[in-house]
């Protein structure tokens, strides 16, 4: 067996790097700042595929996967016109766009037995009527269409700043706010009908 | 003012508009619109997202980083192939422009004959024909798509992994010497020369390997695999005087014990993680804590067979008591590496970080701030903050310091209060 060599220390340099240091790290191709934004965006990821991708957990870990891959592939073409995090919902965004066609034909599978299982009477009491009303609400950001969908995670769920999210969509700010009222329009009626 | 137009309501939500509002607040019309949108927003935001467990947030974290390196031994590849399409002094400089990308990237790959090469934790002895690609520390990842190669692994410190990965089986290892063989992927054996190794299938319940055992993947497909047991580990009993030790132990083979003093012996090094050593600069009372109060190990009946953690737990105290706090910071980290979730893995946290800073290792930090958040309200809270504070001060982070002495202030432990007081104190100086 080989002769051991010496560790080479990395006393935790990466968790005390700003977001935009690590992104450029991870442009050179560095797979510790990848790791390293990984640990910290994940979560946020991980949220955000799951509005996305409401059926299915396999589709949402692909697209969390694919995800940190294409920031790995894109992250020397961040300009730091955004938050790094805003630009990691873009690419999320993106790549969403690309993969997740499937998971909307999957789910108009799925909504027939989804409507079944909706007309079993239930005991109504008032934590029924709630869980009712959020999966209500869940059902109808998923049936968004993909544009306004994301629109409404990114600005109204996720908080972020609207010219940001505008910016990393790469649409003008009137077409952001026409898609936010669109998206919140459908989403109240869908409420108003579950709540009539 | 007249209505403000549906985009221009949604607008205002979002941004803040004082005209709107104004009118808003006057027109029944556009606050009954306005209330409905909050509500709706209100309404979507308590809509839980499920979120992966740890393991799966692992499990993907792995495959990302293997993916990444694989994408780069593609790319590798595929600039061959163009590569064998040009003249040779065009070939000459694409290798040296290949060459500085790859290690620009940190990313090795090897399309080894026969060969040693050393990594950042260790040594990859590949034989005949063996291929993989590495990434590099801390998390470092041998993908390894073909033959055989031979590992040897450095023990390894806070927030250090060092993992082999084909296709179908990821191997775990921490501080070990172990062979791979791999076909087209598939880990087809792994002997284990000495340490621990952790052989997870994808496709079968993950087996541990300790010295001179081995596991082997009989047939290479998945349905048909069926993983070879090791042999148990000799159960040994656990003998009082090896159960882990409280710190007093360990101070008194350095020095005699120590009456509480609100002075630091000096100021260049921090205290109480190596409250007892003679040239701590910690007052001594902040060894106190850990000494005096330190609740007493989880105990193991003497009858059960001994775990694997159980056993490194051991060892760990065992290389304490010897004053070799490299070796106890290793053994420790196995522990929670072999049961994250374990009776022991809280105290094994703890114990990890106080050996990193009594063998004066800058990782000491990291590893209390790893057991402060992966366990808040550990019952080492207040010690950990203190001797946190104390290694803060010496790394001159003062504020943050400040912060894990206020912290410790309000501990039950009359000691740790006064560690931390006396922390205080010398901040204020």
């Amino acid at each position: 067996m080989a002769k051991l060599v010496p560790l080479r220390r990395v006393s935790g340099e990466t968790s005390e790097l700003s977001d935009e240091a690590l992104l450029a790290a991870c442009g050179t191709g560095d797979a510790n700042a990848l790791g390293a934004l990984f640990d910290r965006f994940h979560e946020a990821v991980y949220r955000f595929a799951g509005r996305l991708a409401t059926t299915d957990e396999a589709a949402r870990d692909d697209l969390v996967q694919a995800t940190f891959l294409e920031i790995r592939r894109a992250a020397s073409s961040y300009r730091g016109t955004s938050s790094v995090r805003t630009w990691i919902f873009g690419v999320t965004a993106n790549v969403a766009r690309h993969t997740l066609r499937s998971e909307r034909r999957r789910r108009a599978r799925q909504a027939k037995f989804v409507e079944q299982l909706h007309a079993v009477p239930m005991q109504v009491d008032e934590s029924v009527e709630q869980r009712k009303l959020l999966a209500r609400v869940e059902e109808a950001i998923a049936d968004l269409p993909r544009d306004l969908q994301v629109t409404f995670i990114l600005c109204d769920l996720e908080r972020l700043p609207a010219t940001e999210v505008a910016r990393v969509l790469d649409i003008p700010e009137g077409t952001l706010w026409r898609r936010l009222h669109t998206a919140r329009k459908s989403l109240r009626e869908a409420i108003e009908r579950t709540t009539r | 003012m007249t209505c403000p137009s549906e985009i221009e309501l949604a607008r205002a939500i979002t941004i803040e508009d004082a005209t709107i509002r104004a009118h808003v607040a006057s027109c029944p019309a556009c606050t009954t619109s306005w209330a409905a949108s909050i509500r709706t927003i209100d309404l979507a935001r308590t809509v839980s997202v499920s979120m992966p467990d740890r393991d799966r947030r692992e499990e993907m974290r792995t495959a990302i980083l293997a993916a990444s390196a694989g994408e780069d031994d593609d790319d590798a590849r595929d600039d061959d192939a163009r590569e064998s399409r040009e003249r040779i002094a065009r070939r000459r400089r694409w290798y040296l422009a290949s060459a500085a990308i790859a290690i620009a990237a940190g990313i090795l790959l090897v399309v080894a004959t026969r060969g040693t090469a050393t990594h950042a934790h260790g040594t990859i002895v590949a034989h005949e024909g063996a291929r993989y690609t590495t990434t590099h520390s801390p998390d470092e990842i041998v993908t390894l798509h073909d033959g055989t190669i031979d590992v040897s692994v450095a023990p390894l410190h806070a927030g250090e992994r060092f993992r082999v990965v084909t296709a179908d089986t990821e191997i775990e290892v921490r501080g070990t010497a172990f062979r791979v063989v791999a076909e087209l992927g598939h880990v087809t054996s792994v002997v284990v020369e000495h340490g621990l190794v952790e052989v997870r299938p994808h496709d079968s319940a993950m087996v541990t390997l300790a010295a001179g055992q081995s596991w082997t993947a009989q047939v290479h497909t998945a349905s048909s695999r069926t993983p070879v047991e090791p042999a148990p580990v000799e159960p040994a009993p656990i003998e009082p005087e090896i159960a882990p030790a409280p710190i007093e132990q360990i101070a008194t083979n350095q020095q005699a014990p120590t009456r509480v003093s609100k002075a630091p012996m000096n100021t260049t090094s921090p205290g109480p993680a190596i409250a007892s050593a003679p040239t701590s600069p910690v007052p001594r009372a902040s060894a106190a804590p850990a000494i005096a109060t330190s609740p007493p190990a989880p105990s193991i009946a003497p009858t059960a067979p001994r775990a694997l953690d159980a056993l490194a737990y051991d060892e760990g105290w065992s290389a304490m008591r010897g004053g070799d706090f490299e070796h106890a910071a290793s053994a420790f980290a196995r522990v929670s590496i072999l049961e994250p979730d374990g009776a022991l893995s809280e105290d094994a946290s703890y114990w990890y970080a106080v050996a990193l800073a009594r063998a004066k290792r800058g990782e000491a930090i990291s590893a209390f701030h790893d057991l402060l958040s992966r366990y808040p309200h550990s019952t080492h809270s207040g010690e950990a903050n203190a001797m946190l504070g104390w290694l803060l001060v010496e790394a001159k982070r003062t504020a943050e310091a400040e912060r894990r002495f206020r912290a410790a202030i309000d501990d039950p432990k009359p000691s740790v209060r006064e560690s931390a007081r006396s922390g205080l104190a010398t901040l204020r100086r």
